[in-house]
């Protein structure tokens, strides 16, 4: 009886647990692919979205505002 | 005060950013880069394109162009800025009218390994769209195909929007969802894309790209909480730069 118990919560053990295994053996092959934390620095300025707001952060704080323009979202694909 | 925006956006604004704007072009009329803008409106430096090669290079002709500017003003404190999360709901959350973000993220390989810098790359669903992501009904089903063919974006390693491949693009886009156990399922599938390079016939690129990966679902809503999927692929870019380069591809979302 004991080892019939046994075998069942090692079964519900592998039920629960493959799932969440399955995930992270995605997640670190994603791992490789995604940007390291150095590859994403420059996302780590405080980037302001709203030129408006940006403009009167500046203005207010009489500091010098840095405008990056590109020809699309710059946060984004380009 | 760094602010970051689109060109195109900028232009068709009437307002005081389009004045502003509009007044930084021309005192130094360039078609996109950065200008260093004094609190008066005073363009203090510019710059646009780039003399290096080198990633290091091309961060140390920013660096030059920010000090000449500032400089120009004397010396400045360091002081600490803050901004809201620039793009809060991407690759996380629900947004406010119930659309989700989904993160991309696509580079070269090279045996497994990252060869190239990488894509950072969002795609925007609706709240009746993310709706059909619902946990299917039997044991196998199909993700919608709108969706599988808006991610032969992904079959490009480069950022540069004209070597994307658009959804009409797509000769095959298949993502079967199948129930591993209550609440999880495996994906898999294939992306094929044929891509003219700025509509040019004489610039064909190709692409394809095996998918596998997993979705979670609430219980309750049966909406995924979890999106995790894995592409591995080729590209090969218009001529002369047609040889095979290995890809790798990433979608991912998590509700929190």
């Amino acid at each position: 009886m004991k080892v019939l118990l046994l075998l069942i919560a090692f079964a519900t053990c592998e039920v629960v647990s493959k799932p969440a295994a399955r995930h992270q053996d995605f997640a670190f092959e994603a791992a490789a692919i995604k940007p390291t934390a150095a590859e994403l620095k420059w996302l780590r300025v405080p980037w302001q979205l709203d030129v408006a707001e940006g403009l009167r952060l500046s203005r207010q704080m009489r500091r010098p505002l840095l405008l990056w323009l590109t020809g699309d979202d710059p946060l984004e694909r380009c | 005060m760094p602010v970051a925006a689109n060109l195109y956006k900028i232009r068709q604004e009437k307002g005081e950013a389009g004045d502003f704007f509009r007044s930084v072009q021309r005192q130094r009329d360039q078609y996109q880069g950065l200008w260093l803008v004094s609190p008066e409106g005073r363009v203090l430096s510019a710059l646009h394109g780039f003399k290096a090669d080198d990633e290091a290079g091309r961060a140390r002709e920013v660096l030059e162009s920010l000090q000449g500017g500032l400089a120009a003003i004397g010396p400045l404190k360091p002081q600490p800025v803050s901004a809201p999360v620039a793009l809060p709901f991407r690759g996380v959350g629900r947004k406010p009218d119930g659309g989700v973000t989904l993160a991309l993220y696509s580079r070269c390989m090279s045996h497994g390994r990252p060869d190239g810098p990488p894509v950072i790359d969002s795609l925007q669903l609706t709240a009746e769209e993310f709706a059909q992501l619902k946990q299917p009904a039997g044991h196998t089903s199909q993700l919608p195909a709108w969706l599988a063919r808006r991610l032969v974006r992904l079959l490009s390693p480069s950022s540069d929007q004209s070597t994307m491949p658009r959804p009409d693009d797509a000769r095959t886009a298949e993502l079967g969802v199948a129930l591993d156990v209550a609440g999880h399922a495996d994906v898999t599938g294939r992306i094929e894309a044929n891509h003219l390079l700025e509509g040019d016939p004489k610039r064909p690129t190709s692409a394809s790209a095996t998918a596998h990966g997993r979705i979670e679902y609430d219980e309750r809503t049966h909406l995924p909480t979890r999106i995790l999927i894995v592409f591995e692929g080729v590209y090969r870019g218009a001529p002369p730069y047609d040889a095979p380069r290995e890809t790798g591809a990433v979608v991912e979302w998590t509700l929190r």
